[in-house]
């Protein structure tokens, strides 16, 4: 299954300072990611940022992966990798990132910096965690995988609200291109 | 002593009207008499300017420039220089250029620009305004309103990224890209990718792939190259279009 997934822009003329969204298929096996990285910096600083976020994604090898656990498990540990000079003037500490994987058996979603995850499917979004869920935290890079929130029914996209969004909820109008997607 | 010195602007206006047509018709300035005016009687000033009977003789115009900060004290600036600008089709440029350099941020100015330049809009109002906190805004305004060759002429000439930016923005993307070349053949060191990108969103290619046909220069690819090294797949193919370009 191929898996899309989308975070907000911000508020603003430019929504999608820092943003980075990267998919990736190896086998049966999906990943797809989306966040945003020194958001509040210097535009061309987090254009570097979210571009080396991207690269590493792309690069890191797959290839060990079994099952979508793996897969959110390697990709967390290419982001812990990355150099925190590389990541703009806070290292990472202001990384937002949203990360669906799937395998034959189901899906998986993590990440940090989000302030509410959405299933979207024919026209309809759906509230996939509550306020006090671990998955919605502030932003950050921590040494290990923060919780992994299980799906037992597959949502091939899953869009997310950054943590610090004015209003953690989700009109459906223009929802894609809020999210820069122009499909 | 100018020629209407001796005439009491509220019981003489006939005749004050009369004296600026007869120095207008025959190649005098008019300017004494307005500044005359504006020192007098700046609500008498205002009504020979811009009201019903006013002169329609460019030189009658290019006074009221000089008089405008008076004229502003006494009119909205929107219909003092939409009226200025009907009065005389051959000053219309300058009096645009007045109104965007005294308001930089003001939105009449996108209808106004549009009315005066035509194919142009936005060139002079955005000229007037780089610098200033509101250019990003009136970037975005006239990419709404569709002045696109103004908005690329403006990156071309400045090298600013908000004109390419505010294209993306706008969902015009051939001229997006247009204007990201522009920008980046005037500085190459514009951060136009990146602030087109967070404009955009973060899948920039089919931005970057509608630079292609416009890319004449090899030095201005090459440029372009450097810019974009993390979208791999647009930086590959672009490779290989620099690769058949002559050197420039």
């Amino acid at each position: 299954m191929k898996l899309a997934a989308y975070l907000h822009g911000a508020p603003g003329r430019l929504p999608f300072i820092g943003h980075f969204r990267l998919g990736r298929q190896e086998g049966p096996l999906s990943i797809a990611m989306a966040g945003c990285v020194a958001q509040r910096s210097d535009l061309s600083s987090a254009f570097r940022a979210a571009r080396e976020v991207e690269a590493v994604l792309r690069n890191v090898s797959l290839t060990a992966a079994v099952d979508r656990h793996d897969l959110l498990t390697i990709t967390w540990e290419a982001l812990c990798g990355i150099e925190a000079s590389d990541l703009g003037p806070q290292g990472g500490a202001d990384l937002t990132v949203l990360l669906s994987a799937a395998d034959q058996q189901g899906m998986g979603i993590a990440g940090m910096g989000l302030g509410g995850v959405w299933s979207w499917a024919d026209d309809a979004l759906q509230p996939l965690v509550t306020g006090d869920h671990p998955l919605l935290c502030g932003p950050g890079r921590p040494d290990r995988l923060p919780g992994v929130l299980t799906l037992d029914a597959p949502a091939s996209v899953v869009v997310a609200v950054p943590y610090d969004h004015p209003v953690p909820t989700l009109p459906l109008t223009e929802l894609a291109k809020n999210c820069g997607v122009h499909l | 002593m100018n020629s209407v010195a001796d005439l009491d602007p509220r019981r003489d206006m006939g005749l004050i009207r009369e004296r600026i047509e007869n120095a207008l018709s025959s190649g005098k300035t008019v300017t004494d008499i307005l500044q005359d005016l504006a020192t007098r009687n700046p609500i008498a000033l205002a009504d020979l300017v811009v009201g019903p009977k006013a002169p329609t003789h460019p030189a009658w115009v290019r006074a009221a420039i000089d008089v405008i900060d008076v004229l502003e004290g006494s009119l909205a600036p929107n219909g003092l220089y939409r009226r200025l600008v009907s009065l005389s089709p051959e000053t219309n440029i300058e009096v645009l250029s007045v109104a965007a350099r005294r308001h930089p941020s003001a939105s009449w100015l996108i209808e106004l620009s549009r009315h005066v330049e035509g194919q142009q809009a936005g060139l002079t109002h955005l000229l007037a305004s780089v610098g200033h906190p509101a250019f990003a805004q009136n970037c975005w305004e006239h990419a709404a309103a569709g002045h696109l060759p103004g908005l690329i002429a403006v990156a071309e000439e400045t090298g600013c990224p908000e004109p390419a930016a505010a294209l993306a923005a706008q969902g015009h993307i051939d001229a997006a890209a247009l204007a990201l070349v522009c920008a980046l053949r005037r500085s190459h060191e514009s951060p136009v990718v990146a602030m087109t990108a967070a404009a955009w969103g973060p899948d920039l290619e089919v931005v970057l792939l509608k630079t292609l046909p416009h890319l004449r220069s090899r030095a201005v690819a090459e440029t372009l190259r450097e810019h974009t090294r993390g979208y791999p797949g647009f930086f590959s193919l672009l490779e290989t279009v620099i690769r058949a370009m002559v050197q420039t």
